[in-house]
């Protein structure tokens, strides 16, 4: 539904986006990760066709988004990080200007804004001023007005930003609904656990490229160390500097009388690592693997990319 | 062209403009001034006037004070009106969620001018009651009523197409609204300035005859001299008042400015008429000087120059509605510039 390869684009001296590329399928949601300034908002932006890329090709349903803008601009539904509403306007009349807007025929125009607001659960503020909502609110209704055409894909910048909990699980339902529905959503977000939910595919961004994609077992399980909290006996130092010493270990860190220690190899070899740290001399009082999660593989996929 | 104008943009902004409390407030502070202003015309000039066969003196006066009010108060609405028309979406943060429709850049601007030109049509509307006073006075015809309602119509055009280029070039709307003022007020004053400068530049034999010329008073202090030959005062003329002129006119660049066109068709069209008169020679055609049909003569007819023979508010709004369209051009321009631009690539499987 989405295909993306080699996209460039330069701001001046800076590089946004560095060769990004990535395939989203039909009826996927599919989870945008990176830190900020990684190039998400570039990205959705040249998908949304607001910005011409430096370089590449970019493709939404079939349809290449430089040559064809117009086009792209029916197929998607781009919902911005930022964006602000009409006051003056209630939230029918609101939902109806951006109607006309994509030209939807005017006899359909009531039926499609009653049904926006049924689905995002705003019905009884039909005839609220818009700058009276409350912040979830706005964000739902812009998310209604992203739909008024009916697009095949939905391009979300940040949509659970600034929302409370409650609101953000809010989100999460619609977007699953709007899933259901047989929408392709491209979510982008730094706030991991929430995607982890939400999303049935990942892409994780960082210096304007994809250093990682697929779900989340993939990324789990293809992530190429492990980690493990061992409490230790007698001088903690000592044993991490025994531990150092052990092959496979990559990393170790001491809090307290808990060494934490990252080393090479999947579940299979932790026996063997257990095994080793024993064999050499130290006091190991238990080891505790730790479950590597999303939030996890970020943090060591961008940082990689950060120091390199 | 129907469609560019009348679009989803139109409807939202006429909405959301009479929905605050300023529109009521412009409208009644303009309805306000305009009456005042009329009321004093017809209190300073009714006193001068005896007799009822000259009240159209009266009419003529107030007709001009009306129309010069009606022109400086458009001049000061409209870039408050359009001057944040594009950069105040931006600020808002919803010139974005506009740009991803497939409303276009043209349309957008067009929405947004017509939406500030149907308001100055209001006014201009409501104003109608006011003028509508001078018929009862009497002295002007409806050929000046509608001059008047096109000049002001033109300039508030004018106005509207440099205040949105502003818009669209800046990025607060602060700025974009302060650079409309500017503009404005060049268009207003430039061409003047410009004029004076091409006049003083002339040869002072010219000069001289100008002001020697008794009766004739036009735009730009020209003499409008005659273009078919000396001009002589009493019959037959004695050789030695004939000045030998060349043929001078104001310079047409003063025609830019939407001051000429308003001044040329209510004081060259009115007030000078009775200067026309008074130099009493009624069946000689005083240069610069037309004959209308009732048999009265206006000063409101370029003499020469590219635009001889037009009438000044006609030169006038042209030239005006060609800077207006060069204006929205390039508003559109810029603004599809922050579109993704249109590339002739072919489509990708």
């Amino acid at each position: 539904m989405i295909h993306v390869d080699d996209l460039t684009k330069r701001f001046g001296a800076t590089r946004a986006l560095a060769g990004l590329s990535f395939d989203v399928p039909e009826g996927e949601i599919f989870g945008f990760v990176g830190p900020n300034g990684a190039g998400k908002t570039t990205c959705m932006r040249i998908l949304a066709a607001l910005m011409s890329p430096t370089g590449g090709v970019a493709v939404v349903d079939g349809v290449d988004v430089i040559a064809h803008p117009d086009q792209v601009r029916r197929r998607i539904g781009y919902m911005p990080d930022f964006f602000g509403v009409y006051d003056q306007l209630t939230v029918a009349e609101y939902l109806a200007f951006y109607a006309t807007c994509y030209r939807v025929p005017r006899a359909r125009i009531q039926r499609t804004v009653s049904d926006l607001l049924e689905l995002i659960g705003l019905p009884e503020k039909r005839d609220a001023a818009v700058d009276t909502l409350s912040r979830g609110m706005k964000q739902r209704l812009c998310l209604a007005r992203a739909l008024v055409h009916d697009p095949a894909v939905l391009l979300l910048d940040e949509p659970a930003s600034g929302l409370d909990p409650r609101a953000r699980v809010e989100m999460r339902e619609l977007l699953r609904e709007l899933q259901s529905m047989g929408k392709t959503i491209v979510v982008s977000s730094h706030i991991l656990p929430e995607l982890a939910e939400m999303c049935t595919l990942f892409g994780i961004i960082d210096g304007g490229r994809m250093v990682a994609t697929g779900p989340l077992e993939t990324l789990l399980g293809a992530s190429a160390h492990r980690r493990a909290r061992v409490a230790v006996g007698g001088d903690p130092n000592a044993a991490a500097l025994r531990a150092r010493q052990v092959s496979g270990v990559i990393d170790v860190s001491v809090a307290g009388q808990v060494l934490e220690i990252a080393y090479e190899g999947d579940d299979e070899e932790s026996s063997p690592m257990l095994a080793a740290l024993v064999q050499a001399g130290i006091a190991v009082q238990s080891f505790t693997p730790v479950q590597a999660d999303l939030e996890q593989i970020f943090l060591r996929t961008t940082h990689g990319e950060a120091t390199a | 062209m129907i469609a560019v104008l009348w679009n989803p943009i139109v409807t939202k902004e006429v909405r959301s403009r009479m929905r605050t409390w300023r529109a009521p407030v412009v409208m009644a502070a303009f309805l306000t001034v305009l009456a005042a202003v009329g009321y004093a015309a017809y209190r300073a000039t009714a006193p001068l006037v005896n007799g009822t066969s000259n009240r159209g003196q009266v009419g003529v006066a107030v007709f001009a004070a009306l129309s010069a009010t009606v022109m400086v108060l458009v001049a000061l609405i409209v870039p408050g009106l359009v001057g944040g028309a594009v950069s105040g979406e931006r600020e808002r943060q919803t010139l974005d969620l506009l740009l991803v429709t497939p409303v276009g850049p043209a349309r957008i601007i067009a929405g947004k001018l017509a939406s500030a030109l149907l308001f100055v049509l209001l006014l201009v509307v409501a104003a109608l009651p006011l003028f509508s006073v001078v018929f009862i006075l009497g002295g002007v015809d409806l050929g000046s009523v509608i001059a008047v309602v096109v000049v002001t119509l033109v300039t508030a055009l004018t106005l509207g197409g440099l205040s949105m280029f502003c818009s669209v070039v800046l990025r607060r709307t602060t700025s974009a609204t302060v650079s409309s003022y500017i503009a404005g007020f060049l268009l207003f004053v430039g061409p003047l300035v410009a004029g004076a400068l091409v006049y003083s530049s002339s040869t002072p034999q010219q000069l001289n005859a100008i002001t020697t010329t008794p009766g004739v008073i036009s735009i730009g202090g020209s003499s409008g001299a005659s273009s078919r030959g000396p001009v002589a005062f009493g019959n037959p003329a004695p050789p030695a008042l004939v000045i030998p002129q060349k043929s001078s006119g104001p310079p047409s660049v003063i025609l830019a400015s939407p001051a000429t066109a308003m001044f040329g068709t209510v004081a060259g069209g009115f007030g000078t008429r009775t200067l026309c008169y008074s130099t009493g020679i009624v069946n000689q055609v005083t240069p610069g000087c037309t004959t209308t049909n009732n048999g009265i003569v206006a000063n409101d007819t370029m003499p020469d120059g590219v635009f001889g023979g037009w009438k000044y508010w006609q030169a006038s709004s042209l030239i005006d509605g060609i800077i207006a369209a060069l204006a929205i051009a390039g508003s559109v321009l810029v603004l599809r510039g922050r579109r993704l631009r249109r590339r002739t690539a072919g489509v990708v499987a």
